[in-house]
């Protein structure tokens, strides 16, 4: 049971060479010359992120949907005499793979990928749900690494009226179980020094590393004979009593310790069968009996295996069964807050609605936010813009640096952080409430046109923010086709940076229905693309299974902390960038170069769209990031009152084609390792062909309709 | 199988790709409740029951699951109470 402030009293009692630091434990005066490497393992959504973040100070992004980890991200921390590393793995079901994200945790366990040898695991376990996490847990006992059990969200399962018996869990499994409450940091560190502890005497007790004896053993040329199918039953432990328990479907409480314990070495022995019996070559799976679980993506021919394989999965669905019911209780069942939200969220008639109503206040306080932010900075900064310009008047050849640095800063400053920081806040909001998933629910069937699933919808809800993480988050997607056909198209949703040149130029100066009808253009071209690419490429249908996770009232401590995050990356990243790219265009201008690009360009900006000459060079710095098209919009002309400059109809066709051609370059980059450089290059063609097409088309409309 | 909302199954059999099902908690003999079917009742939010989990899955997937009906005696969802 966690008990308030226990975490700072059991830390000291386990480390007595360590200083608790409200986010950290640090080692006093000792040689940390020992390295360990420990693995977050967890379901999706059982919260390892957030226990990551407890242990180092918030530095990855959390969320309330199934997925959201789909890299994996490490710190240092410094314990005991032990430099240990920690892996934030991406979530994963069981050692059985689905999917990309999936696939990378599974070759980090099973030192596949040969970066890491793990040294630990915590199972970051969501207790609400601990019957179905347990399905990993079986598997993770195979693979021979010290494993502690981090039961979190120990609170809400509480509140839930949900009890489990921890001692008989430990007992079961013969590991350490811990509660945690990793949002609030309680025995986040608890887990860590207790794993340590188990590691040490791990390493104690078998001086020889198991998984070698294993892979010596595969080396024995013997040959073995698969095991006998013909009474569909499996006799592969020469332990009678073994044998007599794997069919039953209920394990009394007795029983259960030892068909666990034992449950790896019956893998293992299946393991050696397979190595042995047969010439299929097996990569990757040297180690641990884990590769079975992948047979039919390794071995496909070899069916009689996949038949055995399932025939243990049905044993160990039936011992995690029986280990339910003597360690879990849902306790008084009664009709619970989602129960009551859902009724109205997922509802055919208020679902929508609400879905729309959503997304569109975000965006109004967004836009509202941001325009009144703007406005006071443009007074702030306005004297200084003034200030610095006149002094900046007789400085020669260091003019335009002076300058590029001014409008760089205030650029960014003034006019990229007013709406984007409002706009992160709104989507960290959405995102850790839990609606998400619910999203993909109610949309999942009008995608199937599109051949995508809901699962992409994530990938275009995250695009409005990023396309750089939207097209990462495809790694989730259960289909290779479906991952390169929304990787694709994601590139035509509205990024943040894009909006933030939207609110700037089309809201600021066209009004709020301009930039609405902004969005709905993006969407429109995005999912024609999706029927003219599934029309040629001919992809399957797709399927779609998601779990969909408890609601849960947003922490302003997380949400804040997810702001910094974005800033803080927009901030170190593309703000030297823009500062840098707003002193090239002053020396390109300083030196009068810009009158050679603009004019080279002038065919296709002037003659063909009907922009003036000095748009050229802002379209090409917007290819480095979106938002720089603004600030080189700016620095081009030498005014922030683009009005001035250009009329309605020239801001229109300018935003349409910067909202629709080429990737920024980050995207690009993403887009070729996620889905391959030839998806990535007919991306860049058709998304510069449709921006193209579609800016002239609307500009020769509108001005025949006089519109603007 | 014409499956109906707020009706509880047993999960009978797995037909294909058992391994994927069980990832999801979609287990032989494991109890669901059919909480909804959204509009065109091609994908389908479903509560499976032991495993206190709630799962949204479209059509093609729950075509591989053989599911048989439980009775009311068999089977007392307290919630309805």
């Amino acid at each position: 049971m966690i008990m308030k402030n226990s975490k700072n009293i059991e830390i000291y009692q386990g480390c007595q060479n360590c200083e608790l630091t409200s986010t950290n434990v640090r080692i006093k005066n000792l040689k940390r010359t020992k390295k360990l490497t420990i693995a977050l393992v967890g379901q999706p959504n059982s919260g390892k992120s957030t226990f990551f973040n407890s242990l180092s100070n918030y530095k990855v992004n959390t969320a309330n949907y199934p997925g959201t980890t789909v890299g994996f991200n490490s710190t240092t921390i410094y314990v005991k005499d032990y430099q240990v590393e920690i892996l934030d793995l991406p979530g994963l079901y069981s050692l059985n793979y689905s999917d990309l994200a999936e696939k990378i945790t599974f070759e980090i366990l099973t030192n596949s990928d040969k970066s890491f040898k793990i040294d630990g695991i915590i199972q970051v376990i969501e207790t609400a749900s601990l019957p179905h996490s347990l399905l990993l847990t079986m598997d993770l006992i195979t693979l021979d690494i010290p494993i502690v059990i981090a039961l979190n969200m120990f609170d809400e399962a509480r509140i839930k009226g949900i009890n489990v018996n921890i001692p008989k869990l430990q007992e079961i499994f013969n590991l350490p179980v811990i509660p945690t409450i990793s949002i609030k940091g309680e025995n986040t560190f608890l887990t860590v020094l207790k794993l340590i502890e188990l590691i040490e005497k791990t390493r104690k007790n078998h001086s020889i590393d198991s998984r070698s004896k294993l892979s010596e053993s595969n080396k024995d040329q013997q040959n073995y004979k698969l095991p006998d199918m013909t009474n569909q039953k499996l006799t592969y432990y020469n332990d009678e009593k073994i044998n007599n328990l794997l069919y039953k479907i209920h394990f009394s409480e007795n029983e259960l310790p030892y068909i666990v314990k034992n449950y790896k070495e019956i893998w293992k022995k299946l393991m050696k069968d397979i190595f042995q019996s047969t010439d299929c070559h097996i990569e990757n799976c040297k180690v641990i009996p884990a590769c079975l679980m992948n047979i039919e993506k390794i071995a496909p021919n070899m069916i009689s295996l996949a038949n055995i394989r399932d025939e243990l999965l049905k044993l160990k669905s039936n011992i995690i069964t029986s280990i339910s019911s003597f360690v879990f209780s849902l306790g008084e069942p009664k009709p619970t807050f989602d129960d009551l939200v859902d009724k109205y969220v997922l509802s055919k008639k208020s679902g929508y609605f609400i879905l729309f109503g959503i997304f569109f206040i975000a965006f109004y306080l967004a836009y509202f936010t941001g325009n009144f932010t703007a406005d006071k900075m443009e007074i702030i900064f306005g004297f200084f813009d003034n200030y610095i310009s006149n002094f900046s008047e007789n400085l020669g050849i260091l003019k335009p640096l002076i300058d590029g640095i001014k409008d760089g800063i205030f650029g960014g400053i003034g006019i990229v952080i007013p709406y984007l920081i409002p706009f992160i806040f709104f989507m960290s909001l959405l995102e850790d409430s839990g609606y998400i998933p619910r999203m993909m629910y109610l949309v999942n069937d009008f995608l199937k046109p599109f051949g995508i699933t809901a699962r992409s919808v994530l990938g275009f809800v995250l695009g409005l923010g990023c396309n750089v993480s939207a097209i990462m988050s495809l790694r989730g997607a259960m289909n290779n086709n479906e991952r390169i056909l929304a990787g694709m198209v994601i590139p035509f949703i509205t990024c943040s940076a894009r909006t933030v040149v939207l609110m700037a130029l089309v809201v600021g100066y066209l009004g709020a229905l301009w930039g609405i009808f902004m969005y709905i253009l993006a969407f429109t071209v995005a999912f024609t693309m999706l029927l003219i690419i599934n029309k040629f490429l001919k992809f399957s249908m797709q399927s779609f299974m998601i779990h969909i996770p408890s609601y849960r009232f947003p922490s302003l401590k997380n949400i804040l902390s997810k702001v910094w995050l974005r800033f803080k990356s927009f901030v170190y990243s593309a703000w030297p960038v823009l500062i840098l790219g707003t002193i090239t265009i002053n020396y390109i201008s300083y030196f009068q170069i810009d009158g050679y690009i603009n004019s080279f360009l002038s065919f296709f900006t002037t003659k063909l769209l009907g922009l003036p000459d000095e748009t050229g060079i802002p379209l090409i710095f917007g290819i480095l990031a979106k938002e720089y098209a603004l600030v080189m919009l700016f620095s081009a002309f030498g005014t922030q009152d683009i009005k001035s400059v250009m009329t309605n109809l020239q801001i229109f066709t300018f935003c349409v084609f910067m909202l629709l051609y080429t990737p920024c370059l980050s995207t690009i980059a993403v887009q070729t390792r996620e889905i391959g450089l030839k998806y990535t290059i007919y991306s860049i063609i058709l998304s510069f062909l449709s921006a193209t097409l579609i800016s002239f088309m609307l500009n020769k409309l509108i001005q025949i309709w006089k519109i603007l | 199988m014409n499956i109906e909302k707020n009706k509880v199954y047993r999960i009978k059999k797995i037909t294909e790709n058992y391994p994927l099902y069980m990832n999801y908690g979609l287990i032989e003999g494991n109890l669901i409740k059919i909480i909804d079917k959204i509009s065109t009742g091609k994908t389908i939010y479903l509560e499976i029951i032991g495993f206190n989990r709630k799962l949204a899955l479209s059509d093609e997937l729950i075509n591989n699951i053989i599911l048989e009906d439980v009775k009311n005696t068999e089977f007392t969802d307290d919630n309805e109470k």
